[in-house]
């Protein structure tokens, strides 16, 4: 039976991550994913924050596989026929060290994984991890579904996603948890680089990444739109419960997002080239697992260190940033035979835990009907109000329309005012 | 002997019977073509292109030595076409190999200077033009052949068979009608996206289409709704995108026979569709439309076909 | 017996844009055709005690394959060094791929296999230009293999279904189609397999390259049919459009049952003389 230090199962971000940082520490480690390569089953909407790769490699952006660098970024709220949007860009995410990228998940875990065989992990491909081993009541290894595929190794760490089979294994995480999980739907449209420039107002290699809030006909969730080279990216993510609730179909909810007007024109005589979906961890740090087991370290989406609160959908660069974390953890504990309690402290002293404990109030506010529903409707007819001109009767007083607005729609001012502060403590 | 022409066709004939794509092969070369094998003169009367044809009668039809023994024939040949059925395949490499040749496999056109190679699963046409002396095989199925014509008589051409190793022709076995290439079927059962109920098991169901195909005589294709789903293999699809053929009689079961779909029908003298649609254009193009539950149908001819 | 088995790890699943025709993105990867030409070689040698020498001719990304063949089982890898990429040119290729390999084999082996056709040209040329390189005999398009003593039986597809049993001698080259599965490789296998040494021969020769002068999207080609006769240009529109053509009318019955459907069909048959079972 293979004996190694550390054997990391699943090639997502989190997974290479904790591999690299094992072997860059001398460590025998080797790395398994299901798919016949890294990045091969995997889905997500499309953008990756970088920051946390200048961990991984200084000037990771002159050979990262990128699609475009994020230089807009647009926050749009949506009734059936309105839409109010906060558009942002700036060239300072348009050169080095640059902010986000769109890049396809095929590629960018490729890459990531190779960085890892290049620092000395082993990489294993199709190749299923389908159980624990265990002696006293400690993880010793693993099992795979090749004949002979036990594994050895004196660290496991699971990173094998959401609702991470290993971590159930482990008893770390309940079997099911609709509740703090939402699902992502996505289609990848294919267009002309040109009319995604257009449509867009691009140039170059640079990017867009749209999130809408009130597209999703009332299930909570949101909605994304973001632009690669000559394909662009739309997506929903939708409670579990709430689609569940709704009895509709998330390809439907998907559907009305793209025929809504304001979305409409960007994809007019794009062509469909894929469709997927997957789960999300949502519920943000009060749902997390308990990090660790003996033996075991649990990591990326696996954990839910996903951080998805509506205008944030931050899933790979958290699952790097722990999968880095997890695997300095594993290593120094097999260096000096200590334990693996270092793992939560050291999430908590950068941004991962940091992030999420500030934010732990954000998916409560974020898929509250309130921030769903009422006040993209308030938010858009105040607009309407402000911008449509009333002759012969005089223009409102803009304090007036809001109260009027806001009284039409049912919002009390003082919980608005309250959300606003809870929004400012968690998102300021 | 006269002179063998600039363009010539190579035919591999087994038995006195023309492969698949002979015919156009020949009306691409614009009539010249050389028969190789056994029974040519029986299979020179069978063309419906050629206006002039020479044989070569060789008991071994073994592409070694059959390429050994045509080569020194074709000194004066620019261009070589073959059809790409089973025997033309392997012969043509040889061919080329042998006399230093390029060889262009996998045509779709053959000009006089250039040829259209069909390449990555069909959905790339490559124009390459022609250096030297070459060897091309074309596509059976891809161009069809016009006003046939009567045969002429052909020239026989005396040849010094070549020994070359070649593997040893144990035993020809008849074919089993399902496994008929689809281009070559002269009776083709189609099923569509109607022959299977939702959430029912395609698979199944084409299989069970396969074995009644094979009762009557014929073999089984499908439409691309079929295939893109699984329940078929891709090289069962009929169509424009798929493969195109060209049977005597078509039954379409569940078919609403979509222009891509019968842009790769050829042109059947005998359509029959079971359809519950009375006006789908399939049915409008058939001789005898049955209105009825295809899958039901189905089942029905399964059990006559177990008790005949 | 010494087995040869060569994996192209060609391109698959090109992406062609359907207005220009360029050349998106694709993968490489073994098809089907070859892991069952690697599980027949496989399963030749532990029955004769014989020894499988996995080659390949491409670039280093292409030793992937020798060592998922490694950790199958095969015995050695050798990779000739041969950039073959993404390109209208490489595309187009017919095997001239096949004097790479031949260097891959300095002495002939008893049995070479192949895949039927690769991914990307996709003509199965490769194998017929081996065996004229070899001198060897060759069965191509096999669908199935046996033992008959200590020679190699060939079921091959030929015309119209018809199926031609070949016995092979040595040296010969063998061609499958898909439909054999490659067995699992043990963990252990798989991680020895990563250390493995692979042979690499340089290859220097200039490639046999294509005069490519276009690569479009694929259209069907207008199929030729008679020309029309009649006299006038008028007629010859009608005859081509085939309004002129006396044809039975269309019978459309039903709705009927099952079974009387059945009948139908099967009488319908009958009369225009297509019985069942010819
Ligand atoms: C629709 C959608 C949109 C999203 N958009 C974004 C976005 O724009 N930006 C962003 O940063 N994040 C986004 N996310 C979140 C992001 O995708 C995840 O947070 C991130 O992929 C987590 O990485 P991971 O390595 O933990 O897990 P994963 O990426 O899920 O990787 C897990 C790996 O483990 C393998 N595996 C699983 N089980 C086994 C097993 N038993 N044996 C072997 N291997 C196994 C899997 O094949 C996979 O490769 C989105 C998610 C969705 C669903
Ligand atoms: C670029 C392109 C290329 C294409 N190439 C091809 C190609 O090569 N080949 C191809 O086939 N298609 C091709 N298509 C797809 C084509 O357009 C059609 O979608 C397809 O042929 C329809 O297949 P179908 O008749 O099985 O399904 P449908 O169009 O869905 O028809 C099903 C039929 O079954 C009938 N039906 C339903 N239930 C029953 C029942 N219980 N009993 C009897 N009848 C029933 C319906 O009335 C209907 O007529 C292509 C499309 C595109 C865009
Ligand atoms: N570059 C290559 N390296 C190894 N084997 C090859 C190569 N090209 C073709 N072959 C073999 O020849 C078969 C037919 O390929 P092709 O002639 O390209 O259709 C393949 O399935 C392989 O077994």
């Amino acid at each position: 039976m293979p004996e190694v230090d550390a054997v990391v199962v699943g090639a997502g971000p989190a997974g290479s991550a904790a591999a690299l940082e094992l072997a860059r520490a001398g460590r025998s480690v080797i790395l398994l994913e299901r798919g016949p390569f890294p990045g091969s089953k995997n889905v997500y909407g499309g953008v990756v924050y970088g920051r946390v790769l200048d961990e991984v490699l200084p000037e990771w952006w002159r050979e990262v596989p990128v699609q475009r660098w994020v230089t807009r970024r647009s926050t749009m709220m949506l009734t059936g026929h309105q839409a109010l949007t906060v558009d942002f860009r700036t060239e300072d995410w348009g050169s080095a060290p640059y902010n986000g990228m769109t890049t396809f998940r095929a590629d960018f875990d490729s890459w990531l994984a190779g960085k890892a065989v290049d620092a000395g992990a082993r990489l294993v491909t199709s190749t299923v991890a389908t159980d624990v081993i265990r002696e006293d009541g400690r993880i010793v290894g693993v099992r795979t579904d090749r004949p002979d595929g036990d594994i050895r190794a004196r660290v496991v760490i699971a990173a094998d996603g959401v609702n991470s089979f290993l971590a159930k294994q482990a008893g770390l995480l309940p079997r099911t948890d609709p509740e703090h999980q939402t699902l992502g739907v996505k289609e990848t449209l294919a267009l002309p680089r040109k009319s995604i420039e257009e449509r867009f107002a691009l140039t170059g290699d640079h990017g867009a990444d749209f999130e809408i809030l009130g597209c999703t006909g009332g299930i909570p969730g949101g909605g994304f739109l973001y632009t690669n080279r000559d394909t662009v990216s739309v997506g929903v993510v939708l409670s579990l419960t709430g689609l569940a609730a709704s009895g509709r179909r998330p390809e439907e909810v998907l559907a009305d997002l793209k025929a809504h007007p304001a979305i409409a024109p960007y994809l007019r005589g794009a062509e469909l080239k894929e469709y997927s979906a997957h789960l999300i961890p949502e519920g943000g740090y009060r749902s997390m697992p308990p990090l660790s087991a003996p033996g075991m370290l649990v990591t990326g989406d696996a954990a839910a260190m996903c951080l998805a609160a509506g205008i944030w959908l931050e899933g790979v660069n958290f699952a790097i940033g722990s999968g880095l974390a997890a695997g300095r953890t594993a290593a120094e504990s097999v260096e000096n035979g200590g334990g693996l309690d270092g793992y939560r402290e050291r999430l908590k002293g950068n941004f991962v835990l940091a992030d999420h404990e500030r934010l732990q109030r954000a998916p409560g506010l974020v898929l509250s009907d309130r921030v769903q529903q009422q006040y993209p409707k308030l938010l858009c007819d105040f607009a309407q109000g402000v911008f449509t001109v009333s002759n012969p009767t005089p223009k409102p007083g803009l304090g007036a329309l809001f109260r009027s607005t806001a009284a039409r729609h049912g919002v009390r001012l003082r919980k608005l005012a309250a959300d606003a502060w809870t929004g400012l403590r968690t998102f300021g | 002997m006269n002179a063998l022409p600039e363009v010539l066709a190579v035919v591999v004939v087994r038995d006195g019977a023309l492969p698949g794509g002979a015919d156009e092969t020949v009306a691409e070369t614009g009539g010249a073509v050389l028969l190789a094998g056994t029974g040519t003169a029986r299979a020179a009367k069978e063309l419906r292109t050629a206006r002039s044809t020479w044989t070569v009668e060789s008991a071994q039809v073994g592409p070694g030595s059959l390429a050994a023994t045509l080569g020194p024939l074709l000194d004066g040949v620019r261009i070589v076409l073959l059809p790409a059925s089973p025997d033309g395949r392997d012969l043509a490499p040889r061919l080329a190999f042998g006399t230093g040749r390029t060889l262009h496999a996998g045509a779709i056109r053959c000009g006089t200077d250039t040829a259209d190679l069909s390449r990555a699963d069909d959905s790339l046409e490559i124009r390459v033009r022609f250096t030297g002396p070459v060897v091309v095989t074309l596509t059976p199925g891809v161009r069809g052949i016009g006003r046939p014509i009567e045969p002429p008589e052909p020239v026989t051409v005396d040849v010094t068979p070549a020994e070359v190793l070649d593997a040893e022709p144990v035993e020809v076995r008849a074919p089993e009608p399902e496994t008929v290439e689809l281009t070559e079927a002269d009776r083709i059962l189609g099923g569509g996206a109607g022959l299977v109920r939702r959430g029912e098991d395609g698979t199944a169901v084409m299989r069970t289409l396969t074995e009644v195909a094979a009762w009557l005589g014929a073999s089984a294709g499908a439409t691309r709704v079929v295939t893109d789903a699984g329940w078929a293999g891709h090289d069962r699809q009929i169509g424009t995108t798929g493969v195109v053929v060209d049977p005597k009689l078509y039954i379409a079961l569940g078919i609403s026979g979509a222009a891509q779909h019968t842009g790769g029908l050829g042109r059947p003298e005998h359509v029959v569709s079971i359809n519950t649609d009375p006006s789908c254009p399939m049915t409008a193009m058939a001789d005898l439309g049955i209105i009825a539950d295809a899958p039901e149908v189905l089942r029905e001819l399964d059990r006559r076909r177990r008790d005949a | 017996m010494r087995i040869a088995v060569a994996l192209s790890r060609s391109w698959q699943r090109v992406e062609v844009d359907p207005l220009t025709g360029a050349l998106g993105s694709g993968h490489r990867g073994e098809s089907a055709a070859e892991h069952a030409a690697l599980e027949h070689a496989l399963r030749l040698a532990e029955l004769t005690g014989g020894q499988v020498h996995a080659i390949t001719a491409g670039p280093a990304e292409a030793e992937e394959g020798l060592r998922e063949a490694l950790a199958a089982g095969a015995d050695r890898a050798t990779r000739v060094d041969l950039d073959t990429p993404l390109d209208p040119n490489s595309l187009a290729h017919n095997g001239a791929t096949a004097a790479a390999l031949v260097a891959a084999l300095p002495e002939t082996p008893d049995l070479v296999l192949c895949g039927d056709r690769s991914t990307d040209g996709g003509t199965g040329a490769t194998p017929a230009l081996l065996a004229a390189h070899l001198g060897a005999a060759q069965a191509l398009g096999a669908v199935d293999l046996e033992l008959d003593g200590d020679r190699l039986l060939a079921h091959r597809r030929l015309d119209r279904g018809a199926r031609e049993i070949l016995r092979l001698p040595s040296p010969a080259v063998v061609s499958v189609e898909g439909g054999l599965r490659l067995r699992r490789a043990a963990l252990p296998a798989v991680l020895a397999a990563q250390d493995a040494e692979i042979e690499l021969l340089p290859w220097t020769a200039a490639p046999a390259r294509a005069d490519v002068v276009s690569a479009r999207p694929r259209r069907p080609r207008a199929r030729e049919h008679p020309a029309p006769s009649g006299d006038s240009a008028h007629h010859r529109v009608l005859e081509l459009t085939g309004a002129l053509v006396e044809r039975t009318p269309p019978t459309v019955v039903g709705p009927l049952s099952a079974a009387e459907a059945a009948d139908e069909l099967l009488a319908y048959l009958r009369r225009r003389g297509y019985g069942v079972r010819p």
